[in-house]
């Protein structure tokens, strides 16, 4: 029987059963090594799926870099060259999706 | 044209035309999704990315290559087809910058960086899978790396010293209008 405490569900799974969240996603429990879970996920190509903490950390990165006020820049503008030919970061197209395990 | 309160620059009127749409906002902010770009200063490298929603909020952007020229972006068929993006001539990257009380020690978020698509002007904070890109890339040690490879100016201590110079006097000159103000 599912729990609910302070908003989180807490459920039990053994290996090879699932959870699904609406009508879109599920994660399932895929193997157990020791103290590790590994955790299939399946969703729409659509849905952005990062683990946990990375998502966290840059939520606290942007909530800091909102912060910035105008008299930061005093000064440091010519600390970085800007005459070089505006040139812009190339971009690949991922062609398959990776596995993301080397994350 | 809108005209936009905004706490840095006090207001603003913005052409329907300029503002930037982030249909998934920033990650963080998901409720903030019209922007608009404003240049900090000629000769700058820095761009402000200035909320419509919210007046408070603001970024400062970057572009990643002038710090680190060998800087690239992965992006999934789902980014793509969310940006409409037809080719990556379309397509602008920049990363939003930290700076913390020392200057010398801002950072460029190159694992979260923005993609923008000229065409429609809409954007969209991702993250790459990358593991050599972090949150908080230190620009000054990136900009040291490259330059002393090719044998230019590097950094000074000199330049440093006249920054902080610069934002102590700059900060003297504040302190001072707050006591008159106060008054």
């Amino acid at each position: 029987m599912p729990w609910r405490v302070t908003g989180v569900l807490v459920l039990t799974r053994k290996i090879g059963e699932g959870i699904a969240i609406g009508d879109d996603v599920t994660i399932i429990v895929m193997q157990i090594k020791g103290k590790q879970v590994r955790l299939g996920i399946k969703a729409s190509p659509t849905t952005i799926v990062h683990r946990e903490e990375i998502y966290r950390k840059i939520q606290e990165e942007n909530r800091l870099a909102a912060k910035t006020a105008v008299s930061s820049l005093d000064g440091i503008k010519g600390l970085i060259e800007t005459d070089k030919e505006a040139q812009k970061v190339p971009i690949k197209q991922q062609v398959r999706v990776t596995k993301k395990d080397d994350e | 044209m809108l005209k936009v309160q905004t706490t840095r620059f006090g207001e603003i009127e913005v052409d329907e035309k300029d503002i930037i749409q982030l249909p998934s906002g920033l990650i963080g902010f998901p409720e903030l999704q019209r922007y608009v770009m404003l240049d900090h200063d000629k000769d700058s490298p820095f761009k402000w990315l200035q909320s419509l929603d919210d007046g408070a909020i603001a970024f400062v952007l970057i572009n990643p290559l002038l710090f680190k020229p060998d800087y690239t972006v992965e992006v999934t068929s789902a980014e793509v087809s969310d940006l409409e993006l037809s080719s990556e001539e379309d397509a602008v990257i920049s990363a939003i910058i930290t700076i913390p009380g020392n200057p010398e020690h801002m950072t460029a978020n190159l694992k979260a960086p923005l993609v923008f698509n000229l065409k429609n002007r809409k954007g969209k904070q991702i993250i790459l899978n990358n593991a050599a890109y972090t949150t908080r890339h230190n620009i000054l040690e990136e900009v040291r790396k490259h330059t002393t490879e090719e044998g230019g100016a590097a950094v000074s201590q000199e330049m440093i010293e006249q920054v902080k110079a610069t934002q102590e006097e700059a900060k003297d000159t504040r302190k001072k209008k707050e006591v008159a103000n106060k008054k």
